[in-house]
Formats: C-alpha cells, structure tokens, sequence
C-alpha cells in the first residue's frame, strides 16, 4: 500500500480561552490520499477549523499524528517545518481579510514566494501573473488593489496565491460559503478544474453537505470534535450510517419542488 | 387560501440621495396575499433587502424614494414618515433580520425586550403585558420562558436568539411578517427548526411572510410565491412550482441550475453550471436589459431596450426572450 498524502492519527487539541479549558478536536482519525477531495463536514463550533489550523501547524497538538507524506509534520521544529509549508496551502473562507489591503494584487500574489525567497524578483512576478491567467483573473488587473473586487474575485486573488507555492495539498476552509450562487458555480468549477489539470488534493471544510456531495471523493462528518462517519460522498448523502448525519439531511432543503418536503420541514 | 393583497408595493424606486440615476429599485411592484408566504430571492446587490427596509421605512438616509407606493390593507403607508411609520411597524408588519444579536440588546434581558414591543403599542397593565411575554416565548417554543425571559443575549445561542428575536415580531399579531435572511446566519438543523416554527406560527395565527432568502431550497420547501429579483428589478414572479418546473427567466434558470442539487448529477465540464459575469455596478448606466452581458439567450433588443413584465395568467417575467415554458407550468 502506498503512504497517503495525510495521514492523522488519534489526534487531539485542546487549548484555554480565558479560564476554560476547550477541547475542540477529541481523537481524530482520517487519511486523504494523493488526488482524493476529501470534504470535511460539520456545524458550527464542531471543531472542523480548529483541526484545519492544526494541519497547517497555526495551532498545536495536544497529541497524535499528523504525518504528511511519511513524516509527522506537527513533530518538527520550525526550521524542519518550514520545508513542507509550501506542499500545504490554504484557503480561507473570507478573502478580503486575508488580503492586506495597501498591497496590489500581483504583489499579494507573489509576495509567497518572496517569504520563501523562490526565484527571482522577475521569475516571482512571472510566477504571479502565470496565477491568474489559471484562475482567469485578467493580468492587467494586477495592478489593482483588492478593495476594488468583487467576493469571488477576491476568492480568485486568495486561491492564486495559494497556487503560487505549487502545493500539492490545498486546505479550503469554507471558500464559498460568503459568496452567492451563481459565483459560488464559478470557484468550484475553478477548483475542480485546478486539481485536475495541476494535480491538486483537497482538504474541502464546509457546512453544506449537499454542495460537497456534488465534487467530494469522501466525506468525513464531523461532530463534537470528532469524525462519526466517513464514506463516499455519494454513499453518506443516499445512506447515511450516523444519527448525526441523518438528522443533518434530514434539514436539508434540497431545491427541488417534486421532492417531498424534508421531515424537520413538515409542520 | 385566500388571495386578497394585504400588501401592495407599485413602482417603487429608490436611489442613493441627490443621484438619481444611482438607481437601487427600478420602479418594482409586487404583492403579498393575506395569509400567504412570498420568497423574494435573488444574489447579493440585487435589491430584496432595500424592499423590505422600504416596506418598514427603514429606508437609510443615503437613499431616497424617487417614486412609488406601499400600501397595506389598501391604505397608503407613510413610508418616509419615521414617527408615523413607529405605528405599522411590529403591529401592522412585523420584521426579522438576519443577524438576531444584532437585532437585540445586549443590555437588557430578552424578555423585558419583547415587553417594550408590547408596551410601545398597546396600553396593557404591566403584569397583563409580562404574562404576553411568557406567552409568547413559550408560542416559539423557548424552554423554561419565566427563567429565559430575564437571560441576557449573550447566554443564548444563536437559534434561541432568532426565536426571541421572531416572538418580539409577532408580539403586537401583524398581519405580515418580513423576514430577512431570517436563518442565513444559522445551522441546518437549527434553520429547519426556525421555518418549521415560522410555518407553524402562520398557520395558527394566518400572518403573511415575506421570506427573503438567496436559498433555492428553502424557497422550494416553505414558500407559496417566488418573485426573482436581479439588479433592482423583478426578473420573474410565479407560484413556487411553476417557477422550478417552468422557469422563464434565463436568470431564474441559471439561479436554479448553479444551486448545488443531489438529484441531478452533471455530465462532464466542471461539477456545477456556472452563470458567467457578475451582478452590473447600480451606477452602471446600462440601456437595456441587466442582465444582458450575462445572458446566454441575448438577442439585439435586451441591449438596448428595458424588458418590461409580461404576464401569462399570474406567471410573470421580464425577458425578451424567455425560455419556453415547459409542458408542468399550468
């Protein structure tokens, strides 16, 4: 068997705020393999980011394993770290407060491979521009600031900056979920077509299952701090194996008239 | 159901104050019908939050009302009189946001809030008042009200907010219900147990909702009505069905084929269809049709002239060139 791209062992993370001690990741268990979307459902406060935070090391383990490509990532020091960084990047859900905003757009782009010190200045601006041509960000807006976009050109900006790392892993948390239906189309479809042409696997955190049953490979339902069901997207959505998933499809309005109106709908 | 209009809006357009031409509604009208639930949907920008401000005279002082009426019960509603206006709102038309915490505040216990909707507008003893309040937060299905009653926001989550936030709004029995994005903020299953409660609550008490939402699948599953705005505008207006069985509107269509659906699984190029281009700036000046430069059924005319509404029975668009109707729309 070949080694998957992520594997996490019994993980755990717990930390204070203020005088309470939270743990919001309660023994973990998950692998994804190299060119699997693996989507990572669950409600508010189950813990989904906290444990995304924890893959990328901005939060740390309390114990277990997070092994990326056969080394325990979470296990090294800063320096040793420092090498996987670019091979995991991240999307966060609201792209205007990850972009600073006094910086142009093809600076925000580059400015990746400028911490790391890849290439030159021009190879690191050719790099940039390359990003949004794949994300069909028109170059002459490079020069622009990101207030003068729209969500889900900021999306765009934010997964080209990403992308500029050449990664093989991307961590979305929650991409689309601020942005309309008709634009929330546009990024899926652009993430769906980046992992197939650059050979991308995907971390997909989000609360809306019915949208990950339409492009996830699996999906892993999260609740409490823990996964209580993994399976094929497919699979969970038609059979849901958990009490927790059933009650949550159970809520789902699918939009569909000819469909009987869901159980926790029906008064 | 009955179908007499409680609730008339006509040709209301608002714009930012002293530019008129930065028009944010373009002269919309539209009804709610006694008893009924109208889901006005539509993507960001495109104008179903200013209708409901407008509707309660919420309007901001950045904008102005350029022309139009509201009237409720046939009576024209003073909707630029904030003073007149304090009378219809929470008696006469209740109102839902999206964001309970910020709709309350955070300084007084949640029931006192709900008694200070019930005193603003009926004189009623404060013992009398207190138990109105008890009341209706056991109607939302609050647990333990007398306890919850003197709870400050902050101790309740966000659904029992939204339950507080919706008995202060039925307080004074309205005849309509304006709910904005009423569970955006919310969980799926706790957003169930809200529309169910609002569905529950209409059916006892007969109050009309306005739901507006961007979600396709709640509209599918709670609304009677649908009315589709785009950039200011009613793109179409039709029953529930017709509008996902037949829609005319090649925005509706797109709206309807972009929202992620279970049952229909898409062959090939990308995994959901996309409604290329984004909603056009309000300060655009465009001729024709707003939604034309996204439009796959363009034709000469969408470019230069503004679709007016075309009504087949109580189906309406506003399209040029719709899409054919489809054998279920009767």
């Amino acid at each position: 068997m070949t080694t998957p791209l992520l594997r996490i062992d019994d993980l755990h993370v717990s930390f204070r705020v203020g005088k309470q001690m939270i743990h919001p990741v309660r023994g973990i268990s998950l692998e994804l393999e190299r060119g699997e979307t693996l989507a990572l459902v669950g409600e508010s406060g189950c813990g989904k980011t906290t444990l995304a935070r924890t893959i990328l090391g901005l939060q740390a383990r309390s114990s277990g394993v997070i092994e990326y490509d056969g080394t325990d990532i979470a296990g090294l020091n800063r320096f040793a770290r420092k090498r996987y960084r670019p091979r995991i990047q991240c999307v966060f859900q609201d792209p205007f407060s990850s972009l600073n905003p006094r910086k142009r757009v093809e600076q925000l782009i580059r400015e990746p491979l400028d911490i790391h010190k890849i290439g030159t200045s021009s190879s690191r601006l050719g790099r940039a521009y390359e990003m949004m041509e794949r994300v069909r960000l028109p170059i002459e807006w490079g020069r622009r600031f990101p207030h003068e976009f729209s969500g889900g050109q900021r999306q765009r900006i934010g997964i080209a900056r990403a992308l500029v790392m050449q990664p093989e892993l991307l961590i979305c948390d929650e991409p689309v979920s601020a942005l309309d239906v008709s634009i929330q189309a546009q990024i899926i479809n652009l993430l769906w077509e980046l992992k197939r042409d650059m050979g991308l696997s995907y971390l997909f955190i989000s609360h809306d299952l019915m949208l990950v049953e339409t492009f996830a490979d699996r999906v892993a339902m999260m609740y409490k701090g823990e996964i209580v069901e993994t399976g094929p997207a497919r699979q969970v959505w038609s059979d849901p194996q958990h009490e927790f998933t059933r009650r949550m499809i159970d809520a789902i309005p699918v939009p569909d008239v000819t469909r009987p109106t869901p159980p926790a709908f029906r008064v | 159901m009955m179908t007499t209009p409680i609730l008339e809006v006509e040709n209301l357009q608002i714009s930012i104050r002293k530019k008129p031409d930065v028009q944010i509604l373009r002269g919309l009208s539209f009804h709610v019908n006694a008893g009924e639930t109208l889901a006005i949907v539509g993507e960001s920008g495109c104008g179903k939050s200013m209708t409901s401000l407008a509707v309660m005279g919420l309007l901001p002082d950045a904008v102005e009302r350029l022309g139009g009426s509201v009237r409720f019960k046939g009576r024209e509603l003073p909707i630029s009189d904030n003073r007149a206006m304090r009378k219809v709102r929470a008696a006469e038309i209740g109102m839902v946001f999206q964001e309970p915490m910020a709709a309350l505040d955070p300084l007084y216990p949640v029931g006192k809030q709900v008694l200070e909707v019930i005193e603003e507008h009926e004189n009623l003893p404060r013992q009398m008042a207190w138990e109105r309040v008890i009341d209706l937060l056991t109607k939302v299905d609050l647990p333990n009200p007398e306890i919850l009653a003197w709870s400050y926001p902050h101790k309740l989550s966000g659904g029992q907010l939204q339950r507080v936030v919706i008995a202060m709004a039925l307080a004074c029995n309205p005849d309509v219900l304006m709910a904005d994005e009423p569970t955006t903020a919310l969980d799926v299953t706790v957003q169930a147990q809200i529309i169910r409660l609002l569905k529950r609550l209409q059916r006892d008490t007969g109050v009309a909702i306005v739901l507006i939402t961007h979600n396709l699948g709640l509209v599918a599953h709670s609304a009677d009505r649908v009315m589709v705005m785009y950039a200011g505008y009613k793109a179409e207006e039709a029953a529930t069905r017709d509008i996902f069985l037949s829609p005319r509107h090649p925005y509706t269509r797109g709206l309807l084929d972009a929202t992620p659906n279970p049952d229909r699984a898409l062959a090939g190029g990308g995994v959901l269809r996309e409604i290329a281009g984004t909603v056009p700036s309000i300060a655009d000046p465009m001729p024709g049709c707003r939604f034309a430069p996204r439009c796959p059924n363009v034709i000469d005319t969408c470019r230069a002239t503004v679709p007016g509404p075309v009504f087949e029975g109580t189906h309406g668009y506003a399209c040029f060139n719709p899409a054919p109707a489809s054998e279920a729309d009767t």
